[in-house]
Order: structure tokens, then C-alpha cells, then sequence
């Protein structure tokens, strides 16, 4: 019996290497180069099935579907990152601050928390992005403040069982500040479920950003995004289902290797974990 | 399934034959074989990784899946319990053979009641009807020690003390009048004193149902005050097996004989001079804890953990804090280092309050008084690496002069530099226990605190510690508060012996005057929970108790 893939960390790694790398790769290469023009319409063409001419065929415009995934790699990659990043950014600042502090500021902090997170993050994005206007940064940011109470929850619960232990006291005898037990003690050994939590959350926000764009607050039409491809691809999908497969197949690979590539790191940066 | 057992009368319960068992990597347990017999009482002892643990799994079929067995019997009432498909071993697993662990924290279900626990194994196992089943627990209860057992019933694990969650444990596997009984350091979570009155009830519930049983620990005073017969195992070998007056009296081979060397025994006594300012004293303290504030509920009492507690401590002094738990020595010594405040009193640290009005006294405690934990797997950052943990403590120097300074302090503890490249889960426990040592002294404080430094500790390892705090204090003078359950180690150490009970000092003295004239109550049940051992010549005399039934 061969143990499933998330025993085999070296096979999982390479996986999630493999295919990360892939996508970046793909995300720089669109910078300079797409088989055909991401953005030329050709109503001639349209809705040609994958063939020689269109490897993935083309879309309700005649555009290539293959130009515009290797286009879209790079602002979906983009946002998803940035977003990510200021979401874990932020929110682990504030869960840090108020798991550590406890008390009033904790109350506080969480209270103000627990209001973004009982509204429906897609519902607080659109808000945003109608009073920041539809672009790509109105995007990121309108996500990662959408995202960031379920980073500051999932943070502030670690803190809290993390600042329990002798450790974190043996610092304070030691005389060491609060701010630097909790950065230096604390906020390290609560990074296991921010991984966890960072790399769905790069998923949920590649479909976000589709659901926007769905909504017209996405990016802008022309640009592509895998997103706002498969959102476009919805009312053709019986006629044309290569539309809808090759960005929904984008998303899953990419997101099957930053899950791959964030368990290894987790393992990685956990001094227990190494052999 | 007894027939064997009827026609032979000699025949061993327990026949364990060549048990050899392996991880991938290496061999756990090698070519073992003991026997229990009928009603008897076999301890097993050895340290951590002896193998004693895996070895009492293997019998009842429990062990961990990177654990195989590769050879050997089990004969258990006749049949090799090997041999057996899983279903049938499950009857004879809590049937015919029970089991206690450690933990009794982590062994009850805290979702669900002691009733339901209690019931669960004999409503599978037994044709029992409902109202039988029920009184046979009371009546068990009742035996433990729970006379009111059936309104205690619906009640959940967490609302009992962990001596009793450790007595309930016993009752539920004793329910099944199992014919072996097998317990893995049953005792070793517990303190002193409940410690014994578990081992007892335990021991003396096995004599009434006339079950045999096993007995592991790495404590071979209280292995051999219960046990008949005594197995001792060092790294997965039977080094001597011989009966527990022999074993203590007359050990052969040289493992038994430093597990022996390691029992505590009274050091003499040192000459501590007294200055005329204590460094560290403590003036009428008292800790309160506030009562919780439910949703529905009045704010509960306070709890008054410590209720006006003095103490003085001189100069290079060892003075030993020792109480049951709860007793509240634990808060006096978080008081004094900072990390629990007080509701009233003070302490003193060389003579000035450390109180953050005065700035400079302040600083001078902060990085004068050093503490050392019980745990030594919480107490180090599991992602810091050796060096930069016991550095950590030099922030103020530059890093030349630290990096010096930690490897001085690491060979001062006996451990070799190349220790500080290490984390703390390649370290063994008494290696981790002396770094988070060296953390506490590498600043050269004036007074430490250990809060039962030794006691998650083997016992060669406990002797060494101990042996090496004592070393390091005569190298630096530092005094110390050692505060402990267990007066074992305190006998070693102690140079003034205070005893707690609910918040108060009710006895303090010089160590030899508490340990050969006790004169408080609280005082004397402590020191009957000691080990009933007896130096004499190159072992130790059993002072044979009688089981009191509990």
C-alpha cells in the first residue's frame, strides 16, 4: 500500500514546485509573448473548438483562448498574491496584538473583527470596489480586507494557546518586552494554520475575483483573468465547454500546487519536521 | 478457556516468550520473556526507551503502527494472544486483561459522563442487564472512594481532581474483573501523596478480585514496595529479574545499581552563612484569584491561593517549598520571579522592593532572579535552536562576548558546544532541563527559582540534575527556591525546608529538624508518602507496609 501523497512530503513538493513554477513561468512569459493577440477580436472565428490553429479554441469574440490563459496567469497570480499577502499581513498583526494583549483591546479588536466577518466578504468587496472603482488594485484591496478577520480569528486563536505556554513566560523573565516575546516567541510558532489557511485562501480568491467580474467589479473587460473567463464562460457552456475547462483547470492545478508547495513549506519552516 | 489454567495449577496467567519487537529503523524490545503468575505482582522498571512501555502494549495488542512485533509468544490463560484475530483479542483486551495509563487527564473521555465510561465496557462485554451493570459501578465507586457514586454518575471527567480521575480509571478496567491488570506508570502524574493512595487502592482492589497484575514506572521505590517479583529493562533487555527484596538489597548487575544509586538519600548538610540581608524575602503575601463571572451566574468567591506567606532565603541557600497540589507554592514561586501579582505583601529582592517604582531595584531583579520550570518540553521555544535559546538571555551583550558566554555556560552544565546547533526535540529531557538551566544562570543571577524541576524526569536523571544545581550553586553562589512535591529530591538538595497547605507556611525548619521531627500533621503525611526504603549497606531495606483499604 503506497501512503497517500501528503505522507510523501519530498513527491508532494516537487508536485507543488512543479506546477507553481509552471504557472509563474507562464504568468512572466505573457509579459512579453501570447501565441496570438490576448485582446484581438475576430468574430470569424468564434467559438472555434480547440484545434491546430487555436490550441484551446477560442471564445464567443474569436479570441484565443490559449493567448488570453497565458495573459490572464498574470494579473490572477497577481491579485491572488498581493491579496493573500495583505490579508495574512494585517490580520495576523491584529490577531497577534489581540491575542497577546487579551483584556479590553482583545474585546475590542475582535468585536470590530467578528462585525467585518458576520458580513459576507463578496457583499463587503462590492461595497468597497463600487466606492473604489473597478481595477486591480480596488480588487486587492477590497479582497484582502474582505479576507482578513478569518486570518485575524484563525491568528489570535493560536496566540492564545501559544502565549500559555512556559516559553513565553520563560521570556518574560528574562526581562524580554512584550513586543518582542510576542514577535519573536509567539507569532512563529502559530505559522502551521497560517499556511493552511493562506493557501486555500489563494483559491478563494482566484473564484472571488471570477465573481466579481461576474458581477462587472472585477478587472476591467477587455483584460483577461482566469476569473472573469470562467464567468464569461457561463452562458455558453453547453455550446463551447472547452471555455469553461481550461480556466477552471488553470485554477485547480495552480491551486493543487500552492496547497502542495504550502504544505512543504509548513514542514520546511518547522524545525520538528526536518529529518 | 481456563481448562489450561485448571489442569496446571503451576502454569504462568502470563507467559511472555522471546518478545522481540522493532521500529524500521531500530529494535525496541529484544528477546524478552518474562511470566505472571496467578494473583501476582510484577513490576517492570526502567527508563525512558527501555522499551517497558511497548513491551506491556505488545500484550494486549496496542501497539503504535511503526511498531511490529518480528518474533516471540504471548501466552496469556493458554492461547498466544499473537495468533489471535483482532476480534477475539478484543475479548480478551478489557475482558481478561485490563489496562490503566498515565495520563489520567487525557485517558477519560471528557465528552461524556464517568457513568457512561464506567458502562461501556460491560455493557459490551457482559450479558449484564441494565440495573446490575448500575449497581456494580456504584458498589465500585463506592470502593474508590465516591460513597454518594451514584448521583456522581452524570458527572464529566473535568469535575474531578486527577488522583480521583486516576482512581475512576482503575475502577472502570476492575469492573471486569480482569484476570491481569496492566498499569503503565499509573501514578507518575500525580503527587506524592496521592500518588500512594492510588498505588494502594489500585494494588489492593487486584488482591480482592485475586487478579495479577503489571506494574511499569521508572520509579523502582514504589515498584518494589508494591511488587512481588521485579523485572528490570535497560534499552530494550531484561537486565535482571530477582524478587524486590534482592532486586533493592543485593542488585547484581550495575544498571539496577545506579537506578538504586539514584534513590534519594539525605546529602550532607552545608553550612549556609547568614547574612544580614536576605536576597531574596518575601513579606506576608497573598495571591487571590478572582472568581470567574458567568452569563447567568453571581461572580463566584476569589480563590485565596496564598494567604500571608513570609519567607526569607540567604545567600547560597536551598530553601525547599513543598506542599501537595493546590497547596499554593507553585503561585509563591510565580509571585516572586513576576509572572503571577500579588493582592497584597511584598517582596524584597536584596533587600529592596521590586516594585517598578524603584527603577534601578526593578532592573536589578529582572536580571538577578531566574527561574527554571517543570516542564522542560514547554519551557523552550520548539522553532529557537540551543545557542540562541541560552542567548537569549544575553541580549545586552555583544554577540562575540554572548556566543562565549553560552558556550561556557553549556560545558558548565555538561553539555558539549555542539549542543547549540541542536532544537530542542533532538534533545533528551534531562539534556533540554539543562539548557533551560543554563538559560537561567547564564546571566549569573542571585537567586533561581525551580518549580519541580526534576519531577518529569527519570530517576538516574532526577540525581543528576539535582547533583548538577547543587554543583553550579557552590560554583556561584546563587540561592535557590526549590519548590517541590516531591521530598525525595528535596532531601537532597534542601538546606531549609518550608511546608505549605492551603496558601500558609505550617512548618519551617532546618531540612534534617522537618525530616527526623515533623511536628505539623501536613508535615508527617508527606513524609509517609516517601518511598518506605531504608539505606543499608550497598542497597536498600523494604520497609513492608500493610495496604490500609482505602
Amino acid at each position: 500500500m503506497t501512503p497517500p501523497l501528503s505522507q510523501r512530503p519530498r513527491a508532494g513538493a516537487a508536485i507543488g514546485f512543479a506546477l507553481v513554477g509552471f504557472f509563474v513561468a507562464a504568468a512572466l512569459l505573457g509579459c512579453f509573448w501570447t501565441p496570438h493577440d490576448p485582446l484581438k477580436i475576430n468574430i470569424l472565428q468564434r467559438m472555434k473548438p480547440p484545434g491546430t490553429a487555436f490550441w484551446l479554441g477560442t471564445d464567443e469574440f474569436g479570441r484565443d483562448v490559449l493567448s488570453r490563459l497565458i495573459a490572464g496567469a498574470r494579473n490572477s497570480l497577481l491579485i491572488a498574491v498581493l491579496t493573500v499577502a495583505g490579508a495574512v499581513a494585517a490580520g495576523s498583526l491584529l490577531g497577534l496584538v489581540a491575542g497577546y494583549a487579551r483584556g479590553w483591546v482583545d474585546r475590542l479588536l475582535m468585536m470590530l473583527n467578528d462585525a467585518l466577518l458576520a458580513f459576507p466578504g463578496i457583499l463587503l468587496a462590492l461595497g468597497l470596489l463600487a466606492v473604489l472603482g473597478a481595477n486591480k488594485y480596488g480588487i486587492v484591496l477590497a479582497l484582502a480586507l474582505a479576507y482578513l478577520p478569518s486570518v485575524a480569528r484563525v491568528v489570535r486563536g493560536s496566540v492564545l494557546s501559544v502565549r500559555a505556554r512556559e516559553f513565553v513566560e520563560a521570556s518574560r523573565i528574562l526581562g524580554n518586552s512584550e513586543a518582542y516575546t510576542a514577535w519573536r516567541h509567539v507569532l512563529p510558532n502559530c505559522i502551521a494554520p497560517l499556511t493552511v489557511l493562506a493557501t486555500s485562501m489563494l483559491g478563494w480568491v482566484l473564484l472571488a475575483e471570477g465573481a466579481l467580474s461576474f458581477l462587472g467589479l472585477g478587472v476591467p473587460p477587455p483584460e483577461a483573468t482566469w476569473g472573469n473567463m470562467l464567468s464569461a464562460a457561463r452562458p455558453f457552456i453547453g455550446q463551447a465547454a472547452w471555455l469553461a475547462i481550461f480556466p477552471g483547470l488553470c485554477i485547480s492545478l495552480a491551486l493543487l500546487g500552492v496547497n502542495l508547495l504550502g504544505d512543504a513549506l509548513r514542514d520546511r519552516l518547522d524545525p520538528r519536521m526536518r529529518a | 478457556m481456563t481448562g489450561d489454567a485448571n489442569a496446571n495449577a503451576n502454569a504462568p496467567l502470563l507467559s511472555v516468550q522471546g518478545l522481540t519487537l522493532a521500529s524500521r529503523h531500530a529494535s525496541v524490545v529484544d528477546a524478552l520473556s518474562f511470566d505472571v503468575h496467578p494473583g501476582e505482582v510484577l513490576g517492570i522498571v526502567g527508563e525512558s526507551g527501555s522499551g517497558k512501555t511497548m513491551a506491556a502494549r505488545a500484550v494486549i495488542g496496542l501497539l503504535p503502527q511503526a511498531i511490529r512485533r518480528t518474533a516471540g509468544r504471548i501466552v496469556f490463560e493458554g492461547q498466544d494472544l499473537a495468533a489471535l484475530a483482532p476480534a477475539a483479542l478484543r475479548r480478551v483486551r478489557g475482558r481478561r486483561i485490563g489496562m490503566v495509563f498515565q495520563e489520567p487527564m487525557t485517558s477519560l473521555n471528557p465528552a461524556l459522563t464517568i457513568g457512561r465510561q464506567l458502562d461501556e465496557g460491560l455493557a459490551q462485554q457482559t450479558t449484564l442487564g441494565r440495573d446490575e451493570r448500575r449497581e456494580r459501578i456504584v458498589a465500585m465507586l463506592a470502593r474508590i472512594g465516591l460513597p454518594d457514586g451514584g448521583a456522581r454518575l452524570t458527572a464529566y471527567p473535568h469535575e474531578f481532581s486527577g488522583g480521583m480521575r486516576q482512581r475512576i480509571m482503575i475502577a472502570s478496567a476492575m469492573l471486569m474483573q480482569p484476570a491481569l491488570l496492566i498499569a503503565d506508570e499509573p501514578t507518575t502524574a500525580l503527587d506524592a501523596v496521592i500518588q500512594r493512595e492510588v498505588a494502594q487502592l489500585m494494588l489492593g482492589l487486584t488482591r480482592e478480585q485475586g487478579a495479577a497484575a503489571i506494574v511499569i514506572s521508572h520509579d523502582l521505590a514504589m515498584v518494589a514496595e508494591f511488587a512481588q517479583r521485579v523485572v528490570v529493562m535497560e534499552a530494550g533487555r531484561i537486565v535482571e529479574t530477582g524478587s524486590s527484596e534482592a532486586i533493592l538489597l543485593q542488585p547484581r548487575h550495575p544498571y539496577t545499581r545506579r537506578l538504586l544509586d539514584a534513590l534519594p538519600r539525605r546529602a550532607p548538610a552545608r553550612a549556609v552563612a547568614r547574612t544580614p540581608v536576605p536576597v531574596l524575602e518575601v513579606r506576608d503575601l497573598a495571591v487571590d484569584f478572582p472568581g470567574r463571572r458567568g452569563l447567568f451566574r453571581r461572580k463566584s468567591a476569589p480563590k485565596q491561593a496564598v494567604r500571608g506567606v513570609s519567607l526569607q532565603v540567604m545567600a547560597g541557600e536551598t530553601v525547599a517549598l513543598v506542599g501537595a497540589s493546590g497547596s499554593g507554592k507553585t503561585t509563591v514561586g510565580r509571585a516572586i520571579v513576576g509572572l503571577q501579582a500579588a493582592s497584597r505583601g511584598e517582596v524584597l529582592f536584596q533587600g529592596r522592593p521590586i516594585g517598578i517604582r524603584d527603577a534601578a531595584a526593578h532592573q536589578a531583579w529582572r536580571q538577578g532572579c531566574q527561574m527554571v520550570f517543570q516542564d522542560p518540553y514547554g519551557s523552550l521555544d520548539p522553532r529557537m535552536r540551543v545557542a540562541e535559546l541560552v542567548a537569549e538571555a544575553l541580549r545586552a551583550l555583544r554577540r562575540p562576548e554572548a556566543a562565549e558566554r553560552v558556550r561556557q555556560t553549556l560545558a558548565e552544565v555538561g553539555l558539549d558546544p555542539a549542543f547549540g546547533e541542536r532544537f530542542p526535540h533532538e534533545l533528551s529531557g534531562g539534556q533540554r532541563q539543562r539548557v533551560a538551566i543554563a538559560r537561567a544562570i547564564v546571566r549569573k543571577p542571585a537567586f533561581v527559582v525551580a518549580d519541580e524541576p526534576v519531577s518529569a524526569l527519570d530517576m538516574t536523571v532526577q540525581k543528576q540534575i539535582l547533583s548538577l544545581i547543587r554543583a553550579l550553586q557552590d560554583k556561584h553562589g546563587f540561592a535557590c527556591l526549590f519548590v517541590s512535591h516531591d521530598l525525595g529530591a528535596v532531601e537532597q538538595v534542601a538546606d531549609r525546608v518550608l511546608v505549605m497547605d492551603e496558601g500558609q507556611i505550617v512548618e519551617d525548619g532546618a531540612r534534617d529538624q522537618v525530616f527526623d521531627h515533623a511536628r505539623h500533621p501536613v508535615t508527617r503525611r508527606l513524609l509517609g508518602a516517601m518511598p518506605a526504603l531504608q539505606p543499608e549497606g550497598e542497597g536498600f531495606r523494604l520497609l513492608r507496609r500493610q495496604f490500609a483499604p482505602a
